[in-house]
């Protein structure tokens, strides 16, 4: 056991209890309108959260990140299913990329 | 065309084993870069191959591991390391409290461990999302199993050196974990306006905290916390869930 495997377990010490306690302290209640509400509107506030503006920083480029991101809406919007969006994103991001770099 | 993984018979219940590890598929496809990354980071701060792969697979963080690679790099005390760590994971208490509320009710508690042992913000998005009311564990070990693979080995490839892609396909890449995310949203949102709305405000605070001077310093994964929790809070006030739902 080295010092870093010794540092991993106390990260992961302070990790799970923040992933797992929760689960088992709300799972079988009966909630009020409003928190029932709060959670449900959650993952779309997550979503938004994790998007912007860390997506300007994906690739490296915010040149090349905005077009993938770009790319990723208009292929979402056509109702193009996961795996389309994310080849064209990533295409889309390597293209700029190359342009941008010429 | 690939939207439909769900099974036929039980429409209620994202059931099956292989119907997580196919909704996994872009979240490894995602994972890849930042893994490969991951293992760079972790040869560069003086770490062996064995420590790196069990911090991948224990901590199964990527913020935090490369928050973490950083401050070791720098010389951080095990305690600066191990708060930045808590501080960033915060936001999964948000997670894992809707999740508790998606699970079968009949999975049991190591079972449930487990899953929300594993959950990141990529697995905790694709379950969110899926249109089922309720989620089966097979289908979160499906889930979570893709993800924590491809980041453990990735971890691994990046140390060896094997990053076995380009450069520029690589950082190419780092797009994917991002529409992968937008991939998730559209659906949800285009048929929903207080959906959007509440994406669009978390979007706004969040670019707000990290754009003002005097905010910018702050923790990644409290402001995410902020800035959605914020968001969710309006919502739940402007758009209570009401008959409709």
């Amino acid at each position: 056991m080295t010092k870093v495997m010794l540092l991993s377990i106390l990260m992961m010490c302070v990790t799970a209890p923040s992933r797992i306690l929760p689960a088992f302290l709300l799972s079988d209640r009966k909630l009020p309108r409003f928190v029932e509400s709060f959670l449900h509107y959650i993952p779309f506030a997550i979503l938004g959260a994790l998007i912007f503006p860390d997506v300007l920083h994906a690739t490296g480029s915010a040149y090349s990140s905005a077009a993938g991101a770009m790319a990723a809406l208009l292929l979402g919007l056509s109702g193009r299913g996961i795996i389309v969006i994310l080849t064209g994103a990533i295409a889309s991001a390597f293209i700029a990329a190359q342009l941008g770099g010429m | 065309m690939d939207r439909d993984f769900e099974q036929d018979n039980d429409s209620d219940t994202a059931s099956g084993f292989t119907d997580g590890l196919k909704a996994g598929v872009p979240i490894a496809i995602g994972y890849i870069p930042s893994a490969v990354a991951c293992g760079i980071l972790c040869r560069t701060a003086g770490l062996t191959a064995a420590e790196s792969v069990f911090m991948s697979f224990i901590v199964f963080a990527g913020a935090s591991q490369f928050v973490a690679l950083n401050l070791l790099l720098i010389g951080a005390g095990p305690l600066e390391i191990v708060l930045a760590t808590a501080l960033l994971n915060m936001r999964h208490i948000m997670m894992s409290s809707v999740l508790a509320r998606r699970l079968k009710p009949q999975i049991s508690a190591i079972k449930r461990v487990l899953i929300y042992f594993e959950m990141t913000d990529e697995s905790f998005s694709v379950a969110a999302m899926r249109k089922e009311p309720l989620l089966s564990s097979e289908f979160m070990f499906g889930l979570n199993i893709q993800g924590h693979f491809t980041w453990t080995f990735g971890t691994l490839a990046g140390y060896l050196g094997t990053s076995f892609l380009p450069k520029s396909v690589q950082d190419s890449m780092g797009i994917a974990i991002y529409a992968l995310f937008i991939g998730l949203l559209i659906p949800s949102v285009q048929k929903n306006r207080p959906a959007l709305i509440t994406t669009s405000i978390a979007m706004g605070l969040s670019a707000f905290i990290k754009w003002t001077p005097i905010f910018s310093s702050m923790n990644r994964g409290l402001a995410m916390m902020a800035a959605a929790g914020a968001s969710a809070l309006l919502a739940a006030a402007l758009f209570p869930l009401g008959e409709e739902q």
